[in-house]
């Protein structure tokens, strides 16, 4: 019993380390290219512009199927190269009767990149709730920590490792005027000083309440959002910017996006067309002068669109490509590895167990697999019935569990019945 | 019991490299029986059989009664191991191997191991990897003594050890095995002091088992005849009579069980002239070389 | 009997069992030391901040240490015991031979259990001079895969020790170092909460794999 259980062990344990690392070292050498492009929506003639990996450099081309040169593309866009332009001498003084002044097109120029893992990661949930107003230019963390406890948000002194009880009691009671329930859910915030300013914190109470936190002169300023209940919040991604149009981004729960915008926090969802996964799709969302950006990638495709600055929906760009899986390289990988296991799969910080199974071509690699055991067995002298669990092995994981049975070889016990 | 062990129809090859096939060999109980046989012959091979260090392809080996594939912590007890090398748990010192081993032998005598230790030039901490070879086979043995069992079985005992130590060994394995009645199981490629310790002899070649008897049968019919070759060179093929031959030019060694009148008989029959034919006095070590070969 | 075998394991293990003490002991010396240092000369909100935001850990020191005690432990008791065959004289002993190895393996690992059971409780109180309870579990749930690692390594050193041929040792060694890089990603804290009772589950299962190359050895296995 404990010389199987030992050696069945150690097969899962060499059938769990192949699956991890063969896929991998095959892929180093046999990886096909995908080409992602890169998209911007040109305000100069309303078109989407792109730049790609070609077989001889970065090309740009637009969705029309123009080709540029470097200079002509970023002509194309000056509110991403307006510095380039204007160092030029090439800067056009308006487009479209728009008069273009350096200070307005960045103000304007936002961009937040949201990566599904960044959605789910290990936190320890200690928050600096910076000084809102601090009369200085530059922002400074605080001294005191603060974590949401069962009743109370509970302020911890870096320096002394002590319990703020004045901040954490006016804090508290602070919420509680606001109606807030304890205990919170969650807590939503940009924590960082490299920044123009500061919007405290999005806390979410038991109620599944959105409040706005924030510490002015060292007073509590709390708002009740009034966030529609309609739209489950994932997560928001806080980010204060001088163009002082929204708070941040929400990512709700049915995979919509929105900013949560100055007025009254009322939620403005950005066109996503049912293409965004929170949990797969990395989202580029770009604001400037004249309009905002979506853009989705995928692993095989990317979907782009384009509003104006009031959230209308002026284009859209698709585009698909092969993965792995459609090349000929892919087909061998799905024959010899019926499935790949990896501890990363971008949707999450978190180490997990992810399984990619390849059928049905692993199909065919794992009874070429059986076969072959079957052999081996014939060769050893061994019958299939004392053979069934690795069988089954052999079935299930194809050629890793066949190396894994031949790795650790049957040895029968030395202690039969004893008469 | 008649037999403390029975081993039948041992078969076993490395690969495709035949140590040996159907050995069938027992051990009274009581008696002592060396197995010989130069290097590479099998007897490690038939030592790890016996202590179910190995499963042989064929065949099977009984030790008191019990299948050695499958020994009983029960027989375990009873049967005492010498490893070749007398190798034992060398990062202990003499007290602490000593106090190791006494708690799974309920019968452990510590009185011959302590006495054996008393005429070891050791200190008292001295550990025993740090021990001369004679000092090491000492303290082998006597954990063995103590441990008092039925049947030894001892891997080349003689390897590494002085004569005097050697001498020691022998002597003191004879006089014990025949005072306490125990089985005892040698095997050694050193010959020369089996004489006086052994009853029965097993003597391993190449092929397998070459001859296996009392070692009195051994020594009163094995016999070397010497004598000239008159009609020049001749050679003789082994067979029934002839269990060796060697030759120096005209000078003939020849190795058989039979009788010089036998012999002599055979040589006519062949048409072999021969001359000063004598028969040579033999020691083990002789009649070993003998039957086995130089080479 | 298990006492006997627990004294022979002893005498093998006891020096080294005392210089991983001390090892350890020295290294959470060090760990706190250069903390208490930071707080001296650093501000404490950016300190906590790096811990909390940046993903810094202040006991990044302790990663490798359970791997090497483990490591070192299966080393001293099972290289005797294969220097010479001298395995055999163990597996003569008259006991059960499967309950002889595990007898051993379980004083190493009790002998590591200890080691890492009081490193772990000294780590936890002296974390809870410096930081508030919220950054210790954390550190907690960050070491706990490096405890699980340095059981895990013991129990493969074991067994790749007691294989008796190299040919498959070098595949053991490959799987086996393959299984532990599996354990020490470390780029940040707490990534491996989900998976930590799959770990235990599997460095439990193979505190016995050194029954598989001792059924090996006992039958004179060698191809």
């Amino acid at each position: 019993m404990i010389v199987r259980l030992s050696r069945y062990t150690l097969i899962l344990v060499a059938v769990l380390v192949m699956s991890v690392y063969l896929p991998d070292l095959y892929w180093i050498f046999f990886d096909v290219k995908t080409n992602t492009p890169y998209l911007s929506y040109s305000p100069v003639d309303s078109v989407f512009i792109m730049s790609r990996r070609g077989d001889d450099g970065q090309i740009f081309v637009d969705a029309d199927g123009n080709t540029y040169d470097r200079d002509e593309y970023e002509a194309k866009l000056p509110f991403f190269y307006y510095m380039q332009l204007i160092s030029d001498g090439r800067m056009p003084e308006s487009i479209h009767g728009v008069k273009l002044d350096p200070n307005e097109i960045k103000r304007n120029r936002n961009m937040h990149r949201i990566r599904p893992y960044q959605l789910d990661q290990p936190l320890i949930p200690l928050y600096p709730l910076l000084e809102s107003e601090s009369g200085r230019v530059r922002l400074e963390f605080p001294e005191e920590f603060f974590r949401i406890q069962n009743k109370r948000m509970e302020f911890i002194n870096s320096v002394t490792k002590k319990i703020d009880e004045d901040l954490t009691e006016r804090f508290t009671q602070a919420l509680i005027d606001n109606g807030f329930e304890f205990p919170a859910k969650s807590v939503f915030m940009n924590p960082t000083t490299r920044k123009a300013f500061d919007e405290g914190c999005f806390i979410i109470d038991g109620k599944d309440e959105l409040y706005h936190v924030k510490k002015a002169k060292g007073q509590p300023v709390v708002n009740k959002a009034n966030f529609p209940a309609s739209i489950p919040i994932r997560s928001i991604i806080v980010s204060e910017n001088v163009l002082k149009e929204y708070y941040g981004v929400v990512v709700s729960d049915d995979d919509r996006l929105f900013f949560l915008t100055y007025d009254n926090y009322k939620p403005v969802e950005l066109p996503t067309m049912g293409y965004y996964d929170s949990h797969y799709s990395t989202v580029i969302i770009t604001t400037d002068l004249f309009f905002r950006q979506v853009s989705i990638q995928n692993n095989d495709r990317i979907d782009v669109f384009v509003t104006d600055r009031d959230y209308n929906l002026l284009d859209e760009y698709h585009e698909s490509w092969k993965t792995r899986d459609d090349y000929f390289q892919g087909k061998v990988a799905n024959f010899l590895f019926p499935f790949t296991l990896t501890l990363y799969d971008g949707s999450t910080t978190f180490v997990g167990l992810f399984t990619t199974w390849n059928f049905p071509l692993a199909l065919i690699g794992n009874l070429i697999a059986l076969i072959v055991f079957m052999f081996f067995l014939k060769k050893e002298e061994r019958t299939f019935k004392s053979a069934i669990p690795e069988l089954i092995l052999v079935t299930v994981t194809g050629f890793y569990g066949l190396i894994a049975c031949l790795v650790y070889i049957y040895v029968p016990l030395w202690r039969p019945e004893r008469k | 019991m008649e037999y403390a062990v029975e081993c039948r129809n041992l078969t076993h090859y490395y690969g495709a490299k035949k140590v040996y096939e159907n050995m069938s060999f027992n051990i009274k109980t009581g008696s002592i029986l060396g197995l010989l046989g130069k290097n590479g012959t099998g007897k490690t091979t038939t030592i790890n059989i016996l202590n179910g260090f190995l499963e042989p392809k064929a065949g099977e080996c009984f030790i008191l009664g019990e299948n050695s594939q499958y020994l009983s912590p029960e027989i375990k007890s009873r049967v005492g191991f010498l490893l070749e090398g007398h190798i034992q748990y060398d990062f202990m010192n003499i007290y602490q191997i000593e106090k190791f081993y006494a708690q799974f032998y309920p019968q452990w005598k510590k009185e011959p191991y302590y006495e054996l230790m008393s005429k070891l030039q050791i200190t008292e901490k001295q550990k025993i990897s740090t021990m001369s070879c004679g000092q090491q086979s000492q303290v082998a043995l006597g954990l063995i003594l103590a441990q008092d069992p039925d049947l030894m079985i001892m891997d080349d005992f003689s390897m590494g050890l002085d004569p005097g130590y050697r001498r020691l060994f022998v002597e003191f394995l004879a006089e014990y095995g025949k005072a306490e009645n125990k089985t005892i199981f040698v095997t050694s490629h050193i010959i020369q002091d089996m004489e006086r310790l052994i009853d029965d002899v097993v003597i391993m070649g190449y092929e397998g088992v070459l001859h296996s008897s009392s070692m009195e049968y051994f020594m009163n019919h094995f016999r070397q005849y010497d004598f000239l070759l008159k009609d020049g060179p001749a050679f003789l093929e082994k067979d029934d009579v002839v269990v060796n031959f060697d030759r120096v030019k005209n000078h003939a060694e020849m190795y058989s069980f039979q009788n010089p009148e036998e012999v002599k008989k055979y040589l006519k029959e062949k048409g072999i002239a021969f001359d000063n034919f004598r028969e040579v006095h033999m020691t083990l070590e002789d009649a070993f070389i003998g039957i086995t070969g130089k080479y | 009997m298990v006492k006997s075998i627990f004294y022979k394991e002893w005498l093998k293990i006891r020096w080294a069992f005392l210089a991983m003490g001390i090892l350890f002991a020295g290294v959470l010396i060090y760990i706190y030391a250069s903390v208490g240092h930071t707080f001296r000369f650093n501000e404490a909100p950016g300190y906590w901040y790096n811990i909390i935001y940046r993903g810094v850990k202040y006991y990044s020191f302790l990663q490798y240490l359970p791997l090497l005690a483990g490591l070192v432990i299966a080393t001293v008791q099972f290289v005797p015991e294969i220097q010479r065959k001298r395995i055999k004289l163990t597996f003569h002993l008259p006991v059960d031979e499967y309950n002889v190895l595990l007898a051993m393996t379980g004083i190493g690992y009790v002998s590591l259990l200890v080691i890492f059971i009081v490193s772990a409780l000294c780590f936890l109180a002296a974390g809870y001079v410096f930081f508030p309870s919220n950054i210790v579990h954390s550190a907690l749930g960050t070491i706990l895969p490096w405890y699980l690692l340095g059981l895990s390594a013991y129990s493969l050193a074991s067994y790749i020790i007691l294989e008796p041929m190299w040919k498959r040792r070098i595949l053991y060694i490959l799987f086996a170092v393959g299984f532990g890089k599996l354990f020490l990603n470390a780029w940040f804290y707490n990534i491996y909460d989900r998976v930590l009772l799959i770990m235990i589950v599997v460095t439990l299962l193979l505190s016995v794999s050194v029954i598989y190359s001792g059924h090996r050895f006992k039958k004179g296995v060698y191809k």
